[in-house]
């Protein structure tokens, strides 16, 4: 039973390592074809294949052995210098990774690797190997090379190899191979043919060249915290943690002098964060330890509630002081710690940006293009999550830039532009979001060509393409199915790339951005949030429901009145500087509203949401707070249900809804019922009255009935009513145990927010008093019926004068 | 598990509509009054919203809406059953909680045909018992049939 599960944990750590491996691959072999004669990127790559090697022959793998086995001979003559690296060999070793990719996806899928055909790579490799060209020279070359500099590199590097093909093929111990952490981790020290005298000679030269190293190392970063600091204060903590890291480095370098000596590894320019310690964790205990932040962080939304509530009552008293002042704390340090963790789940951006290369390469080679890649900002940090998520739609972006926006190299000289097309992805940090950008100097995107195929494929008539905007025409090509390519290509052509990089970043929170200017290059800029599972959010409310929008949605929030919505084709818009914005009432996308007349025709809210290119305004009842909410999943039983993206649990412990802004700028576009519908008619208001009680027996109410007979009066349990039965008065029981949470639910109603609230007291005394805060506007003692002729006489005031009053 | 006292069920007894339901206590974790819920749009008409439990979400399902098509007020007597199978929790809204049966499995039958259609497909058996009959809900079934619109 345990030996299965450590085979098992022995699987898992083997696929994770070498997928990490092949990754780095990937980048360190673009980078080889680029200086083919660095030793220390061909023994990286060289140290790459043999670990994979020992390791699938360990567990079985034959065939990617047997693949490995050939890649390590061929890279063996390539660090020789016995062979020349060309594109072509390139290709061989590159088609050869790939296929070492779709075993160990095989592996991962639990699939045997048996039916894998290596034999085309292998045959590739093999005739690589076997016509050497121009092989005399390049010998003579390396050998002269070798005379130089006397092999110190070289020497050391078969040493480390020795040693680890010790351990890999001598030790059948399993955890020694769950040690064997490629070149992160110290290689324990085995027998060699050298004599200790030589080692520590060997070991004293390899640590003075990493002490110096080191050093600027540090001095690189230090002036990278300068920079930064200047930016914003966001970053500002960034470089703390840099300050941290060349700590640990500092101190790694004085215990190393002895302790580690003997295992030290040669220096490897490649490899920056060799000395920062790490540990693998599995992302479930991280997820696990995010949603016990975020139960922490409800609590604390309670405590801070509660203390406010206290502090609210007993004004100057001691314990209510020191509650406040404990909540302050506790919110701080729980910020502190729900960041904390969530720094432990992000890892660099780099991490897919070092894919890119290779990307890139083989579209130029494919396209006989020169592209020179430019990558800012890989060391930015988000979720790791989200990482996984932004991989494919930018090598969409990618290709895009390259096949559409990158001129031929004979174009571009033509143009009297660098024959050498320059493709800049960039990634920085704003706030709460990651905004990571692609630019290229190419041709720019053409508008008039985009406008006309849309009319072409019948997208848009031509009267719209005449009156759309500038953004409007380029986000066109979000459209599925969309494309200005005459010919379909085996990179781009198809129309599916542009929709997919919608669709993702969509499912992120994403807001897509694009500019571009003719013949100096396409921009896309993309800002995603930094994690996905907590998130800011603006509270509304709607026909009584709370509802979260997340804030990385909300473009801004406006005021507006009925007569400011215009219509186009009985849709309700609204004109907001220049652009126009459908416009939709939120209770109606999740039809919650039927029939509700909430709003209040003078005071609209609007919240103009955003998802990835498009825009919509929400019309809402009421803005009510800006808050950070944790996500909660519905569960499976609900799956996934339209227009929600979660809950989250309020600081009283209520439930509220979190908006898929997506799904819900989705459905917009099908609704065809206006917002004037849900605004109050003036005359109905004025003649509806509510009586709100939780009492079985309705009779002490009827003297209601009586004297007020003009109204049209409806009996009532709960609010809900209210809201297809705008009232100017309500009479409220105020013996319900929530009067007051009701009054400030009629006040909250636009529809409602001037309505005559009249209070059903049994004891006027005490509730005069009790209610002395609220907006009330009149009492009635139930026992007596006082104040009725009083009301009538104020109500008639109020309502009548000249037909005004009221809403 | 299976070994021990298998030749036994045990069942949480609930009445829904004058008669009696019981679910594999197996498959019960908490039995709670009804709290707070919270309406979700887009869902099943049995499915009443959604609740708080100590900071989880759960939906809560209305037993007499989903089997009798009958929206019924919530009393005094009104449990909620927390039933979880695998990663699937879901409450399910009762009129009235009974006991704990043991029923030996000897008499357990299958579910007699006269039972309503809409329900049969949910049901396990039917224990006889000294005082009554128990109909033993499929809770499986159930949950994985879900609550959201397709």
């Amino acid at each position: 039973m345990s030996s299965f599960n450590e085979m098992d944990e022995i699987l898992k750590d083997f696929v994770v390592e070498t997928e990490e491996l092949l990754e780095g691959l990937d980048e360190d072999l673009v980078a080889l074809e680029k200086s083919p004669t660095d030793a220390d990127l061909l023994n990286k790559v060289f140290r790459a294949f043999h670990t994979i090697k020992g390791s699938s022959s360990f567990l079985g793998f034959e065939k990617m052995t047997e693949l490995t086995h050939k890649l390590e001979d061929l890279l063996n003559s390539l660090r020789r210098f016995e062979l020349e690296l060309t594109p072509s060999i390139m290709d061989a070793i590159l088609m050869s990774v790939d296929k070492l990719k779709a075993m160990l996806e095989a592996i991962k899928q639990n699939q045997s690797i048996d039916d894998i055909d290596i034999e085309q790579e292998i045959h590739k490799l093999l005739k690589a190997q076997n016509k050497p060209s121009q092989i005399d020279t390049i010998q003579k070359d390396s050998e002269e090379k070798l005379i130089e500099e006397p092999s110190q590199p070289q020497e050391s590097k078969e040493l480390q190899e020795q040693v680890q093909e010790s351990v890999i093929e001598s030790e059948n111990d399993i955890i020694k191979l769950q040690i064997e952490e490629i070149q992160e981790e110290p290689v324990p020290a085995k027998k060699t043919n050298l004599t200790d005298e030589e080692l520590n000679a060997e070991i004293q030269k390899l640590l003075e060249q990493r002490i110096k190293e080191d050093k600027e190392r540090r001095k690189a970063k230090q002036q990278n915290n300068k920079t930064q600091e200047t930016k914003d204060t966001q970053t500002s903590k960034q470089s703390e943690r840099i300050d941290t890291q060349t700590l640990t480095q500092s101190k790694v370098e004085e215990v190393e002098s002895q302790k580690i000596m003997s295992n030290k590894e040669p220096q490897d320019k490649s490899k920056q964060d060799l000395d920062k310690q790490t540990i693998r964790v599995d992302v479930k205990k991280l997820d696990d330890l995010m949603d016990l932040a975020g139960e922490l962080v409800l609590a604390k939304n309670r405590l801070v509630r509660l203390a406010n509530i206290v502090s609210e009552q007993n004004e100057n008293d001691d314990i209510s002081d020191s509650l406040s002042n404990i909540s302050s704390q506790i919110t701080l340090v729980t910020t502190d710690l729900q960041m904390a963790i969530m720094k432990t789940r992000m890892v660099e951006i780099g991490k897919v940006f070092n894919k890119f290369p290779r990307v890139v390469r083989d579209i130029c080679r494919d396209l006989n293009k020169e592209v020179n890649l430019v990558i800012e900002g890989a060391e930015t940090e988000l979720d790791k999550s989200i990482v996984e998520e932004i991989n494919e739609p930018f090598v969409h972006l990618i290709r895009n830039a390259i096949d559409h926006g990158i001129e031929s190299p004979s174009e571009r000289i033509q143009k009297g532009k660098n024959k050498i097309g320059t493709l800049k992805l960039s990634a920085s940090q704003e706030g709460n979001h990651i905004v990571i950008s692609v630019e290229d100097d190419g041709r720019g995107m053409d508008k008039e060509k985009i406008k006309q195929k849309a009319i072409e494929n019948g997208i848009i008539t031509e009267q719209e393409a005449s009156l759309m905007s500038e953004n409007d025409i380029f986000n066109l090509v979000f459209l599925p199915g969309f494309s200005t390519a005459n010919q379909v290509s085996s990179i781009s052509g198809r129309g599916v790339g542009m929709d997919v990089v919608k669709t993702n970043i969509e499912k992120l929170n994403g807001i897509i951005t694009i500019t571009s200017q003719p013949n100096i290059g396409t921009k896309i800029i993309i800002k995603i949030p930094l994690t996905l599972a907590i998130i800011q959010s603006l509270l509304v409310k709607v026909a009584g429901s709370l509802f979260a929008i997340p804030l990385a949605n909300v473009i801004e929030t406006v005021r507006i009145a009925l007569s400011d919505i215009e219509h186009v084709q009985n849709k309700d818009v609204l004109r907001l500087r220049g652009s126009i914005v459908p416009l939709v009432y939120l209770g109606d996308i999740l039809r919650i509203s039927q029939g509700k007349k909430t709003l209040n025709k003078d005071e609209i809210y609007v919240v103009i949401v955003s998802s990835a290119e498009k825009q919509l305004g929400l019309v809402v009842d009421a803005l009510v707070n800006q808050e950070e909410v944790v996500i909660k999943p519905l569960g499976n039983y609900l799956g996934k249900v339209k227009s929600i993206a979660g809950a989250t649990i309020m600081g009283d412990g209520s439930v509220a809804l979190i908006l898929d802004v997506v799904s819900i700028v989705k459905q917009a576009s099908k609704l065809s019922v206006n917002i004037a519908s849900h605004t109050a008619d003036q005359k109905e208001f004025l003649q509806n009255a509510l009586v709100i009680s939780n009492k079985a027996n309705l009779e002490e109410f009827m003297f209601i009935k009586e004297n007020f007979a003009e109204y049209n009066i409806l009996f009532s349990d709960n609010i809900a009513s209210l809201y297809s039965h705008p009232s100017s008065i309500v009479f409220l029981d105020l013996s319900m145990p929530n009067a007051i949470d009701l009054i400030n639910d009629i006040r909250e109603l636009p529809a409602t927010k001037k309505s005559y609230i009249v209070g059903l007291s049994e004891d006027l005394q005490s509730d005069k008093s009790r209610f002395e805060d609220t907006s009330l506007n009149a009492l009635i003692g139930l026992n007596q019926k006082s104040n009725i002729e009083n009301i009538k006489k104020l109500l008639n005031k109020k309502i009548n004068p000249d037909k005004k009053g009221g809403v | 598990m299976e070994s021990f006292n298998s030749d036994y069920t045990q069942a949480v007894g609930f009445n829904l509509e004058n008669e009696t339901y019981g679910i594999d206590i197996l498959n019960v974790s908490e039995i709670i009054k009804p709290i707070n819920i919270t309406f979700i749009p887009n869902t099943l008409d049995f499915v009443l919203g959604v609740i708080n439990l100590r900071g989880k979400i759960i939906p809560i399902v209305d037993l007499n809406k989903k089997f009798f098509d009958k929206f019924k007020d919530i009393t005094q007597d009104s449990r909620i059953i927390v039933v979880s199978v695998e990663d699937n929790t879901v409450g399910f809204l009762v009129d009235r909680i009974k006991k704990i049966y043991h029923i030996n499995n000897q008499n357990i039958e299958n579910s007699p045909e006269t039972v309503n259609e809409n329900v049969q497909k949910y049901i396990k058996g039917v224990g006889k018992l000294d005082e009554a009959l128990i109909i033993l809900l499929d809770v499986n079934t159930i949950l994985k049939e879900g609550g959201y619109k397709s």
